[in-house]
Parts: structure tokens; C-alpha cells; sequence
């Protein structure tokens, strides 16, 4: 919630991914938790549009840990939000990135605790993406999207909410993957989405990539860590991963100083099932990178990501102003 | 087989000077060997039974998802209605919530309860949404003598700022006729019963008083059509027949004890003419006459706002003399607590006698509760909280045959109470694509 009369809050994001795909959305969430704690994004609401799960409980897991809620009464923390998750059947498959739930201590308990364990664990995505934008004033939310686009295509089917995204976002940030897996989703966004739509280059994602060793080097201060966990689930270290989702989200909250936009143009989806652009009219941008900020733009990844728990107190809420019933007058005194 | 008789049509009335009584559903009704599943069954009707403040600690209304085993304390007096209940869980109203606007929980949740919107914050130039109950009254209520019914059992303001800067119309009505036209609610029982069996023109004391020394009961007028019907019933129909007017009979003298009783009162108390001073019997002659609106097809639809939102009524007649609203903000004093709980069970046991009645009416071979969905719930969540999601809601009666009842569904989280009104309007036979906030149906209510 914003409160009226108040200085702008920073930037909301309302962030969705195929969690599980890829580890660069994972990254993503880190490094967009990383802001939230120090006060340069909010998290308005996670979805997920991998119909897994696993995928919406590894979001919750992300969301606890950043929150220093890690087996505590994660209601508590303040910032409990109910994930969104689609039931579209898209990649329903766990990946062996999700694995890093069933990780267990040295008594065989859970490292990670969350609590997605059935379907109604999870939220109805179309209700928590639309909600999320209801709550932000407006032009201050980004909406930031990794992989298929089967969640956003979705909720511009709802009545009013095409409206709702041009009042409230700036735009929606892209860092396309995996779109045969809902082309459809996609090209549905491209024509519908009534905001801004920014476009992370592949070779941007390509030209930074995230270096394993710092795994060991800046995400040691905790024993246990379910992004780093993630990463080296993913894969068979080392790798170093592509950084798209990072993009993304780093552009969300900082649009300033770090990348270059593209002039105007239009995104297509191609047959191959890749955004092909097209400058010209429209409101479509290709993010690219800023040569001179590759490493400006590593270390920011790197410290966000690897940043430290915030908590926080829950959000208090303001004391209503019920007002009794009117007290009637006096009556008139009777006349003798 | 030659059949020669005509069946009774299904909207007959009792009828003599300034009285009009709809009688109830009758085997006669339905044309010879017609089956429940054929025309002549029973219509199905739709109620919102609306709490104020929420409802205390959850541990005391939720219960595990599936069959529905032991009741919590809230719930217990609903034990004999356990096989006729739905117990939702996460349904969510995200209108109701500040969104930009800060405080006034109060008046947005209620506000907006039944149209799935967002209120303006305002106490002059309210704007709110048409409420579900209110769409469907516009397309069937020609099929019956009211549209619907708003009934309710405390006064209230219907302009000024009721809560934080949100107009009393949020919190004083349950039913919107339109973004700007609430529907107020019927509190005194006399008006109710005028407006169901008389002219539905409300007498002064005084005339109330000269009338009724020259009759005693509004039956008097219409002996003759009484008779007349009477000869036309079979054993069963007549015997029904008896009952339902016998329950019009003991309203009226429940009537005429409320309005003795207040006669006795202090004048001093803010007690309009004929409103019983005890809550329990408020609550009940009004949901008397709404089983006989019911039974005798007056109307299918009804609302029923308990008492206002934000209310600070307190319940002397259990022993608690503090405000209901203070109370929920109890700062988690064990004392406070407790007292709401026994004004959240108080309320429930309330309805459940209501409930007692829906189902003792029989329709052929079910009863008004089954041909019915009578929702009882709340706009917050938790009164202390003010929260806006997992709303306490609790649906009665199949609808028709159409629901499988007895069980606990627990929805996705966000799940908005909009498309539990999309699935009621469906039964209503007014499907709507949209409705408020909604994202699709209720699955899983169906029987199949």
C-alpha cells in the first residue's frame, strides 16, 4: 500500500518468470530483492507461469530468505506475498534447478522451508498481477517479465486491465526466453500491451554473464543459500550464466546509467519463435549494452544479489475513524 | 387417463382489503405427474447475510479442507446444517483494500461487498458498483412480487462520514442498485410486514393503535380466498397451507409483542416504532418473514446487513457491554477477544435459527434451504487486522440440487469473492461474462 500525501515511493515491480527454466531469473529475483532492501524497488507481487509447483514454492523460498525469514513465521516478516502461479499446463516439468528444494540439513530436515505444498498454496495469477497494479500509484510500477509471456498475455484478458497498465506502468521489461513455449502468449503481449514494452537484447544478456567463482568469494557469509544452491543445481559447475533477467530488472528500478535504449520500433515474433525488431513508429525499445558500463554494471549484479536479509517490521496499519451514530438533540423541554 | 384439472398457478395470492398474501409452493402447482425435474419446481433464491467487523481469531471458523468433520466454537450452532454447507476459504476482495486511499476499511469493505469494486473515498458524491444481488432482480425479478429485499436490524445514517471519510452510505448499505442509488435496508419489522402482505403503507402508533382494535390479524381480511383455496387442496397442500399462514400469524403476534414491549420502554431510547429492543428477536421476526418471502415466492432474492459495518452496537443481552468495534481491535487482550468471539458465535446462532426454518418448509421433495444459497459472510477478514483477503465465507443449501454441500474447498489464494457471484448468478439463470473483479467461476461447488 502507498499512502496518500506522501513523497513517491520507489519504483514497483511486478515481477514474473518461468522460475525453474533458467537460472538467470533466479538471479533476477536476487538481485530484485537486493533493491528492495535498500529502498530503490519494491516487490509488488511474484508469479510464476511454469504451471510447476516447485517453481512458485522456490519463488516463496527467495522471498523468505531476503526477507531473513528463512524458517520463521514468514507472515511475520512483513512482506508475505502470496505467490502467483499459472495453471496454463506450460513446462509443468521439474528442472533440476528446482532440486535445490529438496536439499536437507544435517537431521534430514528441509534447509529450505516454504509453504507451496498444493495448488491452493498458490494464488490465482491473473487476480495477483491485476491487484498488484490496482495498489501502485501511477506510472510508478515496471512490470518485469523472464521467459514466456503466458501470465501478462493472460491477465490483458481481464476487463479494464489494459487501462489499468497504461495508468500505471512505465513499462514492461523483457528478457524473452523460451517463447515456443506459449508463442501465442507472446504475440498477444507484443500487440496488447498497452505500455512501453523494453526488449533485453541477447547480446546484452550474452556480453555480461554472471561468474560462478563469485558463488564462493561474496555469497559466503551464509552457510546456506538458496540462490547459490539454485546455480549450482542448474548446472555442473562452473558456468557462468547470461544475464537478461538481471538486465531487466536492474533497468526497472535504474533506467538511468547503466544500458542504452534503442530508438522506437516494433517487435514481431518470428517463426524461429525469437522477437525480431524493426525500428520505426511504435513503443517498443531493444535494451542494449553500454560498453563503457560492462563492469559497473557486473559489480552492481553482484552486490545486489549477494546482498544481505533486511527485515522488517509488518506493515502497520493506520487506525480507522469509525464514527459512532449522531447523538439526537435534546428534546424539547415540554411546555407547562 | 384423461387429466382435467388445471394446476394452481405457481404465483397465487390470498387476497382482500390491502392484503395480498403469495402462498407457498403446492403439490397443486405442478401439473399432474410432473416431476420435481419439470416446470413447477421450485425456483432457487439467493441471500447474503452480511456481519459487521470481521470476525475474531480464524482458529474459531476455519476448518480442514474436504468433509466437513467437528465445527470450531464460532460455527458450533450450525452443527444440524453441516451436510448444507460450503465452507469457502481465500476468497479475496482486493477492492476492498486501501489501495491509494489509506484508512476506511469499513466503508470500502462493505461498500463494495456484493459488486466487486473499489468505492470511492467520499462522503458526498458516492460511487460505488450495482451490486450481484441487484443484476439478477433486474432480469428475474418480474417473476416475482419484489425484485428482491434489503432488510437489516440496525439504523443508520445514509449520508455523511461513516469511517475515515467514507460516506455512511458504504457502511449502512449492503445492496447498490446502481454506482450511486444504495438500496437501504428494511429494520423495522412492521414496514417488512406491510410490504409483504399489506399495501406496504406504514401506519403511524396512533392508527396502528385505532386498527387494531377493529381486527386481529391480517388473515381476517383474506378468509374468503383462504376457503375458496382450501377446497381446491388436497390433504397434503392444505396441511402446508395451514402452517405457512400459521407462521404469518405468529410473526403478527411477535409483531404486536415487540411493539407492546417497546410501548413499556423508555422514550428516551433511539427504538423506531416496532423494532423488538432484544437483537434475538429482531433477528428473528425479520428472518421469519424472510422464510415466508421465500416460501411463498415474494422474492428470490435478499440481503441482509446483520447490523453496520464498523458498528459499535454492544450486546447487553449476552453480558457484553463494550462496543462491538472497539472490541475487535483488542490488542490481543485475551478479555477482548473472547467477547468478540461470543459475538461472532452470538450472530451465528442467530442465523442458525433462520436456517432451522429454511428447512423446515418443504418444497415437494426437498425444502427451501436446498432450492437455496444463503451466503453468510463478512467484507474483512479479520476485524483486528482489517484484512481483506480469505473473507469468512460459509454458502447454504444446494442452489437447486446443483451444489455438493457438507464440504470445506479451500481456493487459490487472491481467488476473488467476484467469481463465487459469477457462479451464483449462473444458478440464478442470469449469467453474466464478467462481474467486479473476477477472474473466472467457482469450480468445484458442482455436484458432478
Amino acid at each position: 500500500m502507498q499512502a496518500i500525501g506522501m513523497a513517491k515511493p520507489p519504483v514497483g515491480v511486478i515481477f514474473d518468470a518461468d522460475l525453474g527454466n533458467s537460472i538467470d531469473a533466479v538471479l533476477a529475483l536476487a538481485v530484485l530483492y537486493g533493491l528492495d532492501g535498500k529502498n530503490e524497488a519494491r516487490v509488488v507481487s511474484t508469479s510464476v507461469s511454469k504451471h510447476c509447483l516447485a517453481s512458485a514454492a522456490l519463488a516463496e523460498v527467495i522471498a523468505r530468505f531476503y526477507s531473513g525469514a528463512v524458517n520463521g513465521d514468514y507472515a511475520s516478516v512483513g512482506r508475505a506475498l502470496p505467490v502467483g502461479m499459472s495453471i496454463a499446463g506450460k513446462s509443468p516439468e521439474p528442472t533440476p534447478l528446482l532440486a535445490v528444494l529438496d536439499r536437507k540439513n544435517a537431521e534430514g530436515k528441509p534447509v529450505y522451508n516454504h509453504g507451496i505444498v498444493q495448488l491452493n498454496d498458490t494464488a490465482d495469477v491473473l487476480a495477483v498481477i491485476r491487484n498488484a497494479f490496482t495498489s501502485q500509484q501511477d506510472q510508478n510500477c515496471v512490470a518485469v517479465l523472464a521467459g514466456p509471456a503466458t501470465n501478462f498475455a493472460a491477465v490483458l484478458g481481464l476487463p479494464g486491465s489494459s487501462a489499468l497498465f497504461a495508468q500505471k506502468a512505465r513499462a514492461l521489461v523483457w528478457a524473452p526466453g523460451r517463447l515456443g513455449l506459449d508463442a501465442a502468449a507472446a504475440q498477444k503481449l507484443l500487440a496488447e500491451w498497452p505500455s512501453p514494452i523494453v526488449v533485453v537484447s541477447p547480446e546484452l544478456a550474452d556480453a555480461i554473464r554472471f561468474p560462478a567463482a563469485a558463488l564462493d568469494s561474496q555469497f559466503n557469509w551464509s552457510e546456506t543459500h538458496p540462490v547459490v544452491d539454485a546455480y549450482r543445481a542448474a548446472a555442473p559447475t562452473p558456468y557462468d550464466a547470461p544475464t537478461g533477467a538481471l538486465a531487466a530488472v536492474l533497468y526497472a528500478a535504474k533506467p538511468e546509467g547503466f544500458f542504452t535504449l534503442s530508438s522506437a520500433g516494433t517487435f514481431t515474433l518470428s517463426g524461429e519463435n525469437t522477437l525480431a525488431f524493426k525500428p520505426g513508429p511504435g513503443t517498443h525499445h531493444l535494451l542494449q549494452l553500454d560498453p563503457a558500463q560492462k563492469e559497473r554494471v557486473l559489480e552492481t549484479y553482484l552486490a545486489l544479489a549477494s546482498a544481505k536479509p533486511v527485515v522488517r517490521p509488518p506493515r502497520r496499519r493506520r487506525p480507522d475513524v469509525v464514527k459512532p451514530p449522531e447523538a439526537k438533540p435534546p428534546a424539547e423541554p415540554t411546555k407547562p | 387417463m384423461m387429466i382435467t384439472r388445471k394446476a394452481l398457478p405457481r404465483r397465487t395470492f390470498l387476497r382482500g382489503l390491502g392484503a395480498a398474501i403469495a402462498i407457498p409452493a403446492m403439490d397443486a402447482m405442478a401439473p399432474a405427474l410432473a416431476s420435481s425435474q419439470l416446470p413447477g419446481k421450485p425456483p432457487v433464491r439467493m441471500a447474503f447475510v452480511y456481519v459487521p467487523n470481521g470476525i475474531v481469531d480464524h482458529k474459531h471458523w476455519n476448518i480442514p479442507e474436504g468433509a466437513i468433520g467437528e465445527l470450531p466454537r464460532i460455527l458450533k450452532p450450525l452443527e444440524p446444517f453441516k451436510n448444507d454447507m460450503l465452507h469457502l476459504g481465500n476468497l479475496t476482495h482486493n477492492g476492498g483494500r486501501a489501495l491509494l486511499d489509506g484508512a476506511g476499511d469499513h466503508g470500502r469493505c462493505c461498500g463494495g461487498y456484493l459488486s466487486g469494486i473499489h468505492p470511492r473515498k467520499t462522503a458526498v458524491d458516492i460511487q460505488a458498483g450495482i451490486s450481484c444481488d441487484q443484476i439478477v432482480a433486474n432480469k428475474i425479478g418480474s417473476q416475482t412480487r419484489f425484485p428482491s429485499l434489503e432488510i437489516g436490524l440496525e439504523d443508520g445514517r445514509q449520508a455523511g462520514d461513516c469511517d475515515s471519510g467514507y460516506s455512511c452510505a458504504y457502511t449502512n448499505n449492503l445492496s447498490w442498485r446502481s454506482e450511486t442509488q444504495p438500496m437501504p435496508p428494511i429494520l423495522n419489522p412492521r414496514a417488512l410486514f406491510e410490504r409483504l402482505f399489506g399495501t406496504g403503507q406504514v401506519l403511524s402508533p396512533e392508527a396502528r393503535a385505532r386498527q387494531s382494535k377493529f381486527r386481529k390479524s391480517i388473515l381476517d381480511f383474506v378468509t374468503d380466498d383462504t376457503r375458496k383455496l382450501q377446497s381446491d387442496l388436497g390433504p397434503t397442500d392444505r396441511r402446508k397451507l395451514d402452517e405457512y399462514l400459521s407462521s404469518i400469524r405468529a410473526i403478527e403476534k411477535q409483531l404486536e409483542k415487540a411493539e407492546s414491549d417497546n410501548s413499556q420502554i423508555n422514550p428516551g431510547m433511539d427504538k423506531p416504532y416496532g423494532i423488538p429492543a432484544d437483537f434475538a428477536e429482531h433477528f428473528k421476526l425479520m428472518t421469519d418473514m424472510a422464510t415466508v418471502a421465500f416460501q411463498g415466492d415474494i422474492t428470490r432474492v435478499l440481503t441482509f446487513l446483520v447490523t453496520r459495518e464498523g458498528t459499535s452496537r454492544s450486546y447487553r443481552e449476552i453480558g457484553i457491554s463494550d462496543g462491538h468495534h472497539p472490541l475487535t481491535h483488542h490488542m490481543f487482550n485475551p478479555v477482548s477477544i473472547e467477547k468478540v468471539a461470543q459475538i461472532n458465535t452470538y450472530h451465528v446462532k442467530q442465523f442458525a435459527g433462520w436456517l432451522e426454518k429454511l428447512k423446515a418448509s418443504k418444497e415437494g421433495d426437498s425444502n427451501v434451504l436446498d432450492n437455496s444459497m444463503i451466503v453468510y459472510g463478512a467484507g474483512l477478514s479479520d476485524g483486528n487486522r482489517h484484512n481483506h483477503e480469505d473473507l469468512p465465507t460459509i454458502m447454504f443449501g444446494k442452489g437447486g440440487n446443483s451444489f455438493k454441500t457438507g464440504r470445506r474447498i479451500i481456493y487459490r489464494k487472491e481467488t476473488p469473492m467476484s467469481n463465487m457471484f459469477l457462479t451464483m448468478m449462473d444458478r440464478m439463470g442470469v449469467p453474466v461474462e464478467n462481474f467486479g473483479e473476477s477472474t473466472g467461476r467457482l469450480d468445484g461447488l458442482q455436484l458432478s
